[in-house]
């Protein structure tokens, strides 16, 4: 869920749900201290599942990242006459 | 001030002397135009002349791996060391395209070609860092230069070998 969505989860809920709401939070944020996150805290406290890890994304080459491109220096011949 | 008739007797080779009359002098010196002229194959001091054509010779570039021995000694093309034909890349290597005629950059004679050789889904098959430029219309595809570059493997890509600026100094063949 994202912050919008929570927000409007929470302006939808009755008094009664926000009631209960506002004391999970303050029961949240006297916990903190020890947790390194607050979602770690809220799982912790509400009985929550750790979130399924996220796999990294592996990074794809974009096509043309195997071109290789040289600018050839060029080669002189010198051309010199010799006095009699 | 110099006077237009001292101007260009300085550009003829000429000196202007104190009294303001000029001087000419004979400069020992090879021709610049026959510098272009052996670009262009039309001077033979050789007992034998062989041209594989009236017009203007075709030219190939290959590509060498960083363990092959090419270089000033070279006289033809050489299969030795060169790439093996796989992976987008054909024995003997990839046309040249000679689009501009040799000319003159001061005295300098100069030619580069005209465009970018290029190896398209090209997969080296060893790493390389030299490339053969040669005649490919001679009978014995006679040499005319190598030129290395940082060793490159490449998998999968386009290779491109751009050419310098076609000026003295930078051309790619030149004769000064």
């Amino acid at each position: 869920m994202g912050k919008n969505e929570l927000i409007a989860a929470i302006e939808r809920m009755t008094d009664e749900n926000l009631t209960h709401f506002a004391e999970v939070c303050h029961d949240i944020s006297k916990r903190l201290r020890g947790y390194e996150d607050l979602g770690t805290a809220a799982r912790s406290i509400l009985g929550l599942p750790d979130p399924e890890p996220q796999v990294a994304e592996v990074p794809v080459a974009e096509p043309g990242s195997n071109d290789v491109t040289i600018e050839l220096k060029g080669v002189e011949a010198r051309a010199e006459t010799n006095g009699f | 001030m110099l006077l237009n008739f001292q101007k260009n007797a300085i550009r003829s080779r000429g000196r202007v002397l104190s009294r303001g009359l000029v001087r000419w002098a004979n400069t020992q010196a090879m021709c610049s135009q026959f510098k272009v002229d052996i670009l262009n194959g039309l001077h033979a001091f050789g007992a034998s002349v062989i041209r594989g054509a009236t017009t203007k010779d075709a030219y190939k570039m290959a590509l060498y791996a960083v363990t092959a021995s090419r270089g000033a000694g070279d006289t033809v093309y050489n299969t030795t060391g060169e790439l093996a034909a796989t992976g987008g890349y054909t024995a003997g290597g990839a046309a040249v395209t000679t689009g501009t005629a040799p000319s003159l950059s001061g005295t300098a004679a100069i030619f580069t070609p005209s465009a970018s050789v290029q190896w398209t889904s090209f997969t080296s098959s060893a790493a390389f860092d030299a490339s053969l430029l040669y005649n490919d219309t001679s009978s014995t595809k006679l040499a005319v230069a190598v030129f290395t570059f940082g060793s490159q493997t490449v998998t999968a890509g386009t290779f491109t070998l751009t050419m310098p600026t076609n000026a003295a100094g930078t051309a790619l063949i030149q004769i000064s």
